[in-house]
């Protein structure tokens, strides 16, 4: 069930009515509804992997169980064994089995070796790399005892398959979200108007900007042996716009709809685009999967701390591994690894810069020097974009070297329908630089009613007219 | 929680006002007779069905079925070698819109249909793309079969339908308003299916792509990645209809400029789709059938330059592309047109 469809906006509305109808039930009750309304959410694409789901939530509710119990530290580390081996054993299964045979055939083969490896092809699961990290991060905070571990197995079976944020993110932490799901929830109308305004401009970025430049996009990188080099990079630039609009889009409808049933969510963008330097960039994009590298990968492998090699080696692990959950495809390791390059040198610096807060705060236009900082992390993030789009490091390799090799337009060629989503994205970022302070471009809950109710009127009849009803899945679904 | 809902619902309110008012001013003519302003464009589905059935001899022993290219070939000018035709063209169709035609026709003309000349385009066989302009003509889709998933429109094309319907809502109040004349793109000849200023005068389009249509080809062949089997049996079920009622039928790949050729090789499947289209049609085995590719102009002897926008063909192309599919056809003395 997609966000931007009608079948999600009919169960929206009866799921939505349903749930604060059934409120003087008490909590369990309906923290049982959310359970049993998230499961048809998820079974909607198939019903089959519903079992994962189940199986790690049991597993981690009892985990978690056992682990306020057990005080023996070999047996509570045991115990964490247990659930990262069935967490990551089923993500491993799933979405990484035919990599690791594949890349083991063809290392044989370089040797001159020949097996016939046996691919299980499996469909991955819609989500798994998300729920199986939210999961996760509960029994290692347990372990830790940063958070308490719940006796509520509704609470906690809620907490792993909320359906609004269940298949892409933002990837909660248990301390933030699951006690949300123990505390009585009132319906709070600010919120649930908050949630929509993020639910309507989510809807802008999925259906008037991504899915439009998608197709582009789709030619671009098809065909781009046919094209020449301008062409390519307006194609990157657009596939900046595509993944950005479709990954965030899906985001901030995930907080709105949260917000409507009382849930606050974690941010997962901050106008990503607008970084000065990789390091602030990854502080703004896919904040929730950052941090969870940052906490659960980065700190425990020594992070800033120890010799130059040390650090050297850490940054790398834990960029290449961030780069290897999005898929089971050397392209994105190689992601992980540039920008793991990218960013040792904010680390070695001897005066690093941190960025922090709105950049050109309090003016509207950025000094040549923030733009000029803006504009490098920008080409450098483009580059990253093309590992993460091409389906091999071939095709990326191609691409790159094109791109390089035919600069120019010749005159036929440039009768190409680009312009248009290319204007389309800079008018975006244009909106975004406008609202880069406010949590989100549509958060305009401080003007006058007449003129959020025209915006909104606005905003909506541009979905209507304007949007791409093509029932595109989210790009990071596939994650 | 009552504050919040009715809220919602009073913006709501115009919102679902403003779809009401799509559906009845129903700028494209999509839904039934609803309009209330004249349509912003012809639906030429309906057009051509309410036309011919107003014919009072519906006599024809020829038809003319393809898309907008064939739109271009001259009914009247059959009668030269002793036809007399009914250019039943429409606007993008896809396989079934050639079978429901078919079907239309059959059960409709008084006479007994001896030739089809057939244009086929490429596209045509598109395994992702809905059909939805036929869906909005239920007197022809009523022929598809009921349990087949191409006679439903899928949801998202029901959201895109309405989508396009108010954009142009706006345009059709804005002409109420101002006075302003719908653009009109053709206007057809009852009697025949003709456009009505057929013949043109040649076209002197330059050999350069059109980028407005080159983007309009462009996006009709994205997710075009094979042939699609459910119209492949359509079209069989076309010939198995025409061989079973002794109808000739003289089939065409339909012709563009060459630019726009290399233009769509470069950039879409076409090339690939093509040649998957050329082997198809070379396998199928029926005596009633011929057919030739003609989709560059050198095929057929025309005129680069006679192209209204790259695609869309002029009358002494047209004429041309008729001599060549007539060239063979038995009892036909073509009389030549002059190149101009």
């Amino acid at each position: 069930m997609l966000f931007h469809t009608l079948t999600f906006a009919v169960f929206l509305v009866v799921v939505f009515t349903l749930y604060w109808a059934i409120r003087r039930l008490g909590l369990r009750f309906q923290n049982l509804f959310l359970v049993l309304a998230s499961y048809v959410f998820y079974g909607w694409w198939d019903y089959r992997f519903l079992i994962l789901i189940f199986i790690s939530s049991l597993t981690d509710y009892m985990v978690g169980r056992g682990l306020e119990k057990v005080e023996n530290p070999g047996r509570r580390k045991l115990l964490l064994i247990v659930s990262v081996v069935v967490n990551l054993g089923l993500l491993g299964f799933f979405k990484y089995f035919d990599f690791f045979i594949d890349s083991f055939s063809t290392l044989l083969g370089i040797f001159g070796l020949r097996v016939n490896p046996t691919s299980l092809n499996f469909i991955l699961p819609v989500g798994i790399s998300f729920y199986t990290f939210q999961t996760l991060s509960y029994t290692i905070d347990v372990y830790r005892r940063r958070v308490k571990p719940t006796r509520d197995a509704i609470a906690f079976f809620s907490f792993v398959s909320f359906f609004p944020q269940l298949v892409a993110g933002p990837i909660e932490r248990a301390s933030n979200l699951l006690p949300q799901f123990l505390k009585e929830r009132r319906f709070d109308p600010k919120e649930a108007v908050e949630g929509l305004r993020q639910i309507l401009w989510g809807l802008v970025k999925k259906v008037v900007v991504a899915d439009f430049v998608a197709s582009y996009v789709d030619s671009i990188f098809n065909a781009y042996g046919n094209l020449d080099g301008l062409v390519l990079v307006g194609g990157v630039f657009l596939f900046a716009i595509q993944i950005y609009c479709d990954f965030s889009g899906y985001s901030d409808i995930a907080i709105g709809v949260a917000r409507l049933f009382g849930f606050r969510l974690m941010r997962n963008f901050a106008y990503p685009y607008f970084s000065r330097d990789i390091g602030e960039f990854w502080r703004r994009w896919h904040i929730s999967l950052s941090s969870w590298f940052r906490d659960y990968v980065y700190y425990p492998l020594g992070g800033a701390f120890g010799t130059p090699g040390k650090r050297f080696l850490v940054i790398i692990v834990t960029f290449t591994l961030s780069g290897f959950w999005h898929g089971a495809n050397w392209t994105f390791i190689l992601w992980g690894l540039l920008n793991g390059l990218y960013y040792l040198p904010l680390v070695f610096a001897k005066n690093p810069t941190h960025h922090k807060g709105v950049v050109a705060k309090g003016r509207f236009l950025p000094t040549w020097r923030e733009f000029f900082q803006m504009a490098g992390t920008f080409a450098a993030v483009l580059f990253g974009w093309v590992l993460f789009r091409s389906e091999s490091l071939s095709h990326a390799f191609g691409f790159l070297k094109r791109m390089i090799t035919h600069p120019y337009l010749p005159g036929e060629v440039w009768h190409t329908p680009y312009l248009e989503p290319i204007l389309v994205g800079l008018g975006l970022l244009f909106l975004e630089w406008v609202q880069r302070r406010k949590q989100h471009t549509l958060d305009i809950g401080g003007l006058p009613q007449a003129w959020r109710w025209a915006i909104y009127y606005a905003v909506s009849l541009v979905i209507i007219c304007f949007g791409t009803f093509a029932a595109k899945e989210f790009i990071y679904f596939q994650f | 929680m009552r504050n919040f809902i009715l809220k919602v619902l009073i913006f709501l309110l115009p919102l679902a006002g403003l779809l009401v008012l799509q559906c009845l001013v129903d700028p494209l003519d999509f839904y039934s007779e609803t309009q209330l302003l004249p349509p912003v464009s012809l639906s030429v589905r309906a057009a051509k069905v309410d036309n011919y059935l107003d014919h009072t001899d519906r006599d024809f022993d020829t038809f003319i079925i393809g898309s907008s290219r064939m739109m271009r070939l001259d009914a009247e000018g059959m009668k030269k070698y002793g036809f007399k035709a009914y250019n039943f063209s429409v606007l993008a169709p896809m396989v079934e819109d050639l079978y429901c035609v078919l079907e239309f026709i059959l059960e409709h003309n008084r006479r007994p249909v001896e030739r089809i000349i057939l244009g086929v385009d490429v596209l045509a066989f598109h395994n992702n793309r809905p059909s939805d302009r036929l869906l909005a003509v239920p007197v022809l889709s009523r022929y598809l079969d009921e349990n087949d998933p191409l006679a439903t429109l899928p949801e998202e094309k029901v959201m895109q339908k309405v989508s396009t319907s108010t954009r142009f809502t706006f345009v059709s109040l804005f002409n109420a308003v101002t006075g302003s004349e719908r653009d009109v793109q053709f206007e057809l000849v009852p009697e025949n299916g003709n456009l009505a200023d057929t013949p043109v005068p040649p076209y002197d389009h330059p050999p350069v792509v059109d980028s407005l249509t080159a983007q309009s080809y462009w996006e009709h062949y994205q997710g075009y990645t094979a042939l699609d089997p459910r119209r492949e049996r359509y079209f069989e079920r076309f010939l198995e209809i025409c061989e079973g009622s002794g109808i000739e039928v003289i089939a065409c790949i339909t012709p563009m400029q060459t630019v726009m050729e290399k233009y769509l090789a470069q950039t879409t499947s076409y090339t690939e789709r093509k040649a998957d289209l050329i082997a198809y049609l070379d396998t199928l085995e029926f005596s009633c059938f011929r057919y030739y590719d003609l989709s560059t102009v050198d095929k057929f002897g025309g005129l680069e330059q006679d192209f209204r926008d790259s695609v869309h063909f002029g009358s002494v192309n047209a004429e041309l592309l008729l001599q060549r599919m007539l060239e063979d056809y038995p009892g036909v003395e073509a009389e030549s047109v002059p190149h101009s």
